[in-house]
């Protein structure tokens, strides 16, 4: 047991609570009992990790399964990562301070690109090695899952597993076999040879990337014949029916999201260009109003929080949004539980809705136009208009907000100058909103927060092929909008170009990657997304190591019949429907919602009966 | 109601603000009839006697709610207890008046056991009672200074055993002003980390604050 070794150290990091575990509905389990032993390992902070859904969805989904035990464990902050270097502790978890080099299985969930020296120093932390090939059979089986394992290759070489798709069906799948395969006295080797036959299951050492003398990629070659040339996405086609937790861990800590989150769909139909998700999710599926409303009640008895959040990537399209947050508000409203709506896209049904959810808690609006001209919104099919955002503008002060969030991005394809133009015509448009309301009838204190994130360009997207705008122009952009956004009740915000730039690397990045990340670590690269640990010399250095740039991956052209890194992975949607969109997108035609018209995405291949989408 | 509760194991890490936090959600989950306080964001109306420094365990501490309909106290506690997480733990109740003073204006005392894994502490511990000041660091929200702490420091045993030393001492614990138990440990010299137990909290008339 660590923990008497830990608890010396807790007085002098900053927020102990996070490396002691011990919470409400934490999951115990009799030892003796168990034999399969998975640690859920979050690689950001204890608060990011315990915000995030889908790690409470497969940790109690995991913990449900008789026999098997899933822990947790998070990346610690940088002073607690001292202290136990200093002192020689493993990393560990904290439901039974175990190491995590005890387990049988160690699953990291990828959400975003910069958390991946996160990975390469959590392995080190546990005493294991970084690379696959170098952990031997005692060393537990590395496995990855979530959005950017559609592009494993990065982590190829230091992942023994990907998940791609759907967690819920596949993880289950998986810890059967797993324990199959040691029934059966099978070793590494074998058991992931036999998991990579299940769906949506990519084992990278069964598969060579091959470079021209040039250094460009050429394919990903199968190494043996039995296992599949192409790895096709798991799809969880039955929300409704699909696993969701009873209980949620009721952190002590103010976590990022410290609500029940009810996920009320997966994925979306509205085929904005620049969006991954809203690729990589298809199709669109609902929870009804009565499992949410079972989902709700539970959740909120089993932890006595005092807010609820509709979570999905489109919120605003639920079907049954107004009879959803209706219902929630009566049931709850006597125990004091508010209801709020994050990520409203602009053109979805307010108006009554929010009226209701105000009644309650008022909360941050947000609205996400993305571009700042109708042309460029059209490039990137973000079907508004600058009359939706200002019509929604009005509604939302007339009732009482003050305080608005618009997300841009810059750097998007074919943006100019005018563009950008835009974006400060579209602030000054929602503050001329503001002021024309008389004193008496609008709230006080006027605040339009303006952020403008980098695009990336992301696999599986129509804009896959192109280069991601330098550093340069990226830098340039921001200063040009800081002056033009200086105005009255206008904030503006933007990101460092240069974690965009690394970003955008790993995510269109090949197998060559997963040694800078080596290199990286050893430099003492973690937490690159909090801007005060981020050492981008650093990683120049490591690419540098490797005989490589990050700009030959941030600022790759493809050409449309180029092989790409992740041309293995069957995400659903087909390289001729993104081909498709990116011509359109280059004419400056719009592509209408998928639930009005099919666009042939490819995605009803993969599944079984129709999409549904457009039914 | 007014309770008592140990806070323990690893549920000494637990700071202030998150111990609110955590009780609210309790005194929800319990669905205990809890007052609210008015505003957009309502909360349970509810103080502690006192704040109780990070990683001190606690055998003594308590909790001042307000309820919108009378309750039981032994009920009170069970349902309570049924939905606290570990290392927290209700130990007494009572219900007292509205209008009953609130029980961190009455403290005055708290009384703390820290066990320290090095010997010869008692001569140190006698000396300190013994001097007439005694000046230590002590940290404020101004920064670190000097002050006297002689003046906040009431009693102060020393019991040599096998392992270690067993230290009890009697400190100022008020609404205006406190004395932490680091600060007696780091003037006696002791340097070994130690776990420390606040074990009660008392009146001005060094009678029990959770009967005031």
């Amino acid at each position: 047991m660590l923990y008497g070794q830990i608890e010396p150290l807790l007085q002098a990091v900053q927020k102990p609570s996070r490396y002691v575990g011990g919470e409400l509905n934490m999951v115990v389990k009799d030892l003796s009992q168990i034999d399969l032993r998975f640690a859920f390992c979050f690689p950001d902070t204890y608060e990011v990790g315990m915000s995030h859904l889908g790690m409470k969805i497969l940790y109690a989904l995991l913990n449900a399964q008789a026999g098997v035990y899933c822990e947790r464990a998070f990346a610690p902050w940088v002073d607690m990562e001292k202290a136990l270097r200093d002192h020689e502790i493993p990393l560990y978890s904290l439901e039974t301070f175990t190491p995590l080099a005890k387990f049988d299985i160690l699953g990291f969930t990828l959400q975003y690109e910069m958390s991946y020296s996160n990975i390469a120093n959590m392995l080190d932390l546990s005493g294991l090695q970084v690379l696959a090939a170098e952990r031997g059979e005692e060393a537990p089986l590395v496995v990855c899952g979530g959005p950017c394992a559609f592009n494993p290759e990065p982590l190829a070489e230091i992942a023994d597993l990907f998940f791609i798709g759907d967690g819920e069906e596949q993880m289950l799948e998986f810890i059967e076999l797993f324990r199959q395969c040691r029934a059966e006295g099978l070793g590494k080797e074998d058991t992931l040879l036999r998991a990579s036959r299940l769906r949506g299951c990519y084992a990278p050492r069964f598969y060579e990337a091959i470079f021209d003398e040039s250094g460009a990629f050429l394919a990903i070659r199968r190494l043996r014949d039995d296992v599949p040339e192409k790895i096709t996405r798991a799809v969880v086609q039955d929300l409704d029916a699909a696993f969701f937790p009873k209980e949620l861990i009721l952190p002590f800590s103010d976590i990022v999201f410290d609500r029940v989150m009810l996920e009320v769909a997966r994925g979306c139909t509205r085929g904005c260009r620049f969006c991954q998700a809203g690729m990589l999710y298809r199709p669109k599926r609902e929870r009804s109003l009565k499992t949410l409303q079972v989902q709700a009640e539970n959740l909120l008895s089993s932890t006595g929080y005092e807010e609820i959040s509709l979570s999905s990537l489109s919120t605003g399209d639920y079907s049954c949004l107004p009879d959803l947050v209706r219902s929630l508000i009566r049931a709850h409203e006597g125990d004091r539980v508010s209801v709020s709506l994050p990520s409203l896209r602009i053109d979805s049904v307010l108006g009554e809705t929010l009226q209701e959810s105000r009644s309650v808690r008022k909360t941050g609006l947000t609205f996400a136009p993305e571009a700042g001209s109708q042309r460029l919104r059209d490039v990137i099919n973000k079907g508004v208009t600058a009359q939706d955002l200002l019509s929604s503008a009005r509604d939302a002060f007339e009732k009482g907000w003050s305080a608005l969030k618009l997300y841009f991005m810059i750097g998007l394809p074919t943006e100019t100058l005018e563009d950008l133009d835009g974006i400060a015509e579209l602030a000054r448009g929602v503050t001329a909103e503001y002021f024309t309301i008389p004193k008496e009838q609008r709230p006080k204190g006027l605040r339009v927060s303006c952020s403008a994130s980098s695009f990336v360009p992301k696999p599986f997207t129509p804009f896959q092929w192109g280069a991601q705008n330098t550093i340069d122009e990226l830098s340039q952009k921001q200063r040009y909008l800081r002056e033009k956004l200086k105005m009255r009740g206008v904030e503006f915000s933007w990101h460092a170009p240069h974690l965009s730039a690394l970003e955008a690397a790993f995510s269109r990045g090949d197998r060559r990657l997963s040694r800078v990340l080596v290199r990286a670590q050893k430099l003492g690269c973690s937490f690159d997304g909090w801007s005060d640990q981020f050492k981008f010399e650093a990683w120049v250095e490591a690419f540098k190591l490797e005989g490589l740039r990050y700009e030959q991956f941030a600022y790759k052209e493809y050409e449309l019949d180029e092989p790409l890194p992740w041309d293995h992975i069957d995400a659903g949607v087909t390289k001729a429907y993104l081909k498709a969109e990116l011509e359109r997108a280059k004419k400056g035609l719009t592509t209408p919602d998928c639930s009005l018209n099919c666009q042939g995405c490819g995605m009803a291949r993969i599944l079984k009966g129709a999409c549904g989408n457009c039914a | 109601m007014i309770a008592e509760f140990h806070k323990r194991d690893r549920a000494r890490w637990i700071s202030h603000l998150d111990l609110q936090r955590a009780m609210q959600r309790a005194l929800r989950r319990a669905k205990l009839p809890v007052g609210y306080s008015q505003g957009f964001n309502p909360h349970v109306n509810l103080s502690f006697a006192s704040a109780l420094s990070l990683g001190l365990e606690s055998l003594c501490e308590i909790l001042d709610v307000e309820l919108s309909a009378p309750a039981e106290p032994e009920a009170f506690m069970a349902a309570l207890n049924a939905v606290l997480p570990a290392g927290l733990k209700i130990l007494r109740a009572r219900l007292v008046e509205d209008a009953a003073p609130a029980p961190m204006a009455l403290m005055r005392f708290a009384e703390y056991q820290a066990f320290v894994l090095q010997s010869g502490l008692t001569g140190a511990a006698s000396t300190l009672m013994a001097s007439e000041t005694v000046l230590a660091q002590k940290q404020s929200k101004k920064g670190t200074r000097q002050v006297d702490i002689r003046p906040m420091l009431f009693a102060l045993e020393a019991l040599e055993e096998a392992a270690g030393t067993r230290l009890t001492m009697l400190l100022l614990c008020s609404n205006a002003d406190n004395l932490r138990p680091e600060a007696v440990l780091s003037a006696l010299g002791a340097r070994d980390a130690s776990k420390t137990t606040r074990t009660r909290l008392l009146k001005a008339d060094g009678s029990d604050l959770f009967l005031f």
